[in-house]
């Protein structure tokens, strides 16, 4: 009897939780990305030698560049 | 609280942060440390999602285990409640970052659901258990070892960026210098070593 309350009681416990991950899982694959959302860039106005955004070298980089 | 009881509260969150660090320490969860380190962005988007997932699934776990699990004698069921747990609050965060943070999505990618299987996240809660903490020192424990996951994956990302620009030997350019500045922060977290007994 004993080891039956435990089995019931696990699988109610299994049930419960996995119950919870599913209705989760359903409203996460129902909510859409906004569109047009890009990946994070990285910051394009950083000194390409250095990676510093406020480099003292930026501007004349740049300009080498242009 | 007691006086007592605070400096163990904050010296368990210095520990689990520095010491025992779960990344260069434990070796756990070094998938996403590799994977969304590229970008300081996505490193922070990661880290503090981490953060939420180990806080809350420690905060969620620690009840259920002695409440539930010990008192109906199925403490055995520990594990898979915990992935249940986790599984279902990835999920919430993935339903929030889609919805507020789409950009932070995109650069997550695979990742994000990846967190069910981080075994960071798995790896702190078991422990709380295995160690038998109160929940004061459980909640302590989680806060501890995912502020120190955030710091060394957003340290890491920023020394990769730094890695970017400088002149790397074509072999070992991408993740191969990658791990070795991985191997040299864990030297340096040695330090910590033995800073700490709780």
């Amino acid at each position: 009897m004993e080891i039956f309350l435990r089995v019931l009681f696990s699988i109610i416990i299994f049930v419960v939780l996995f119950v919870v991950f599913v209705v989760l899982y359903r409203i996460n694959k129902k909510t859409k990305v906004p569109k047009g959302a890009r990946e994070l860039e990285r910051n394009e106005f950083a000194c390409s030698h250095c990676g510093h955004a406020d480099c003292k070298y930026f501007k004349a980089d740049k300009k080498e560049e242009k | 609280m007691e006086m007592n009881a605070a400096v163990t509260f904050i010296l368990a969150i210095i520990s689990g942060m520095l010491v025992d660090n779960v990344l260069l320490s434990r070796f756990y969860g070094c998938c996403s440390f590799i994977g969304v380190s590229k970008k300081v962005e996505s490193a922070v988007g990661m880290g503090i999602a981490v953060v939420f997932v180990i806080i809350f699934a420690s905060l969620i776990c620690w009840p259920i285990y002695n409440f539930i699990l010990v008192p109906l004698d199925i403490a055995f069921m520990d594990t898979i409640t915990y992935i249940l747990v986790i599984a279902s609050l990835v999920q919430f965060i993935a339903i929030v970052i889609k919805k507020y943070m789409p950009k932070l999505y995109n650069s997550l990618g695979i990742y994000l659901p990846l967190i069910t299987t981080n075994c960071a996240v798995l790896g702190v809660v078991q422990a709380n258990t295995d160690m038998e903490y109160s929940f004061a020192l459980s909640m302590a424990s989680a806060i501890g070892t995912s502020l120190g996951f955030l710091l060394v994956i957003v340290v890491f990302a920023c020394i990769r960026n730094r890695l970017d620009s400088c002149a790397v030997p074509k072999c070992l350019k991408g993740t191969p210098i990658a791990l070795i500045t991985a191997s040299l922060m864990s030297i340096a977290f040695l330090g910590f070593l033995g800073m700490i007994t709780l």
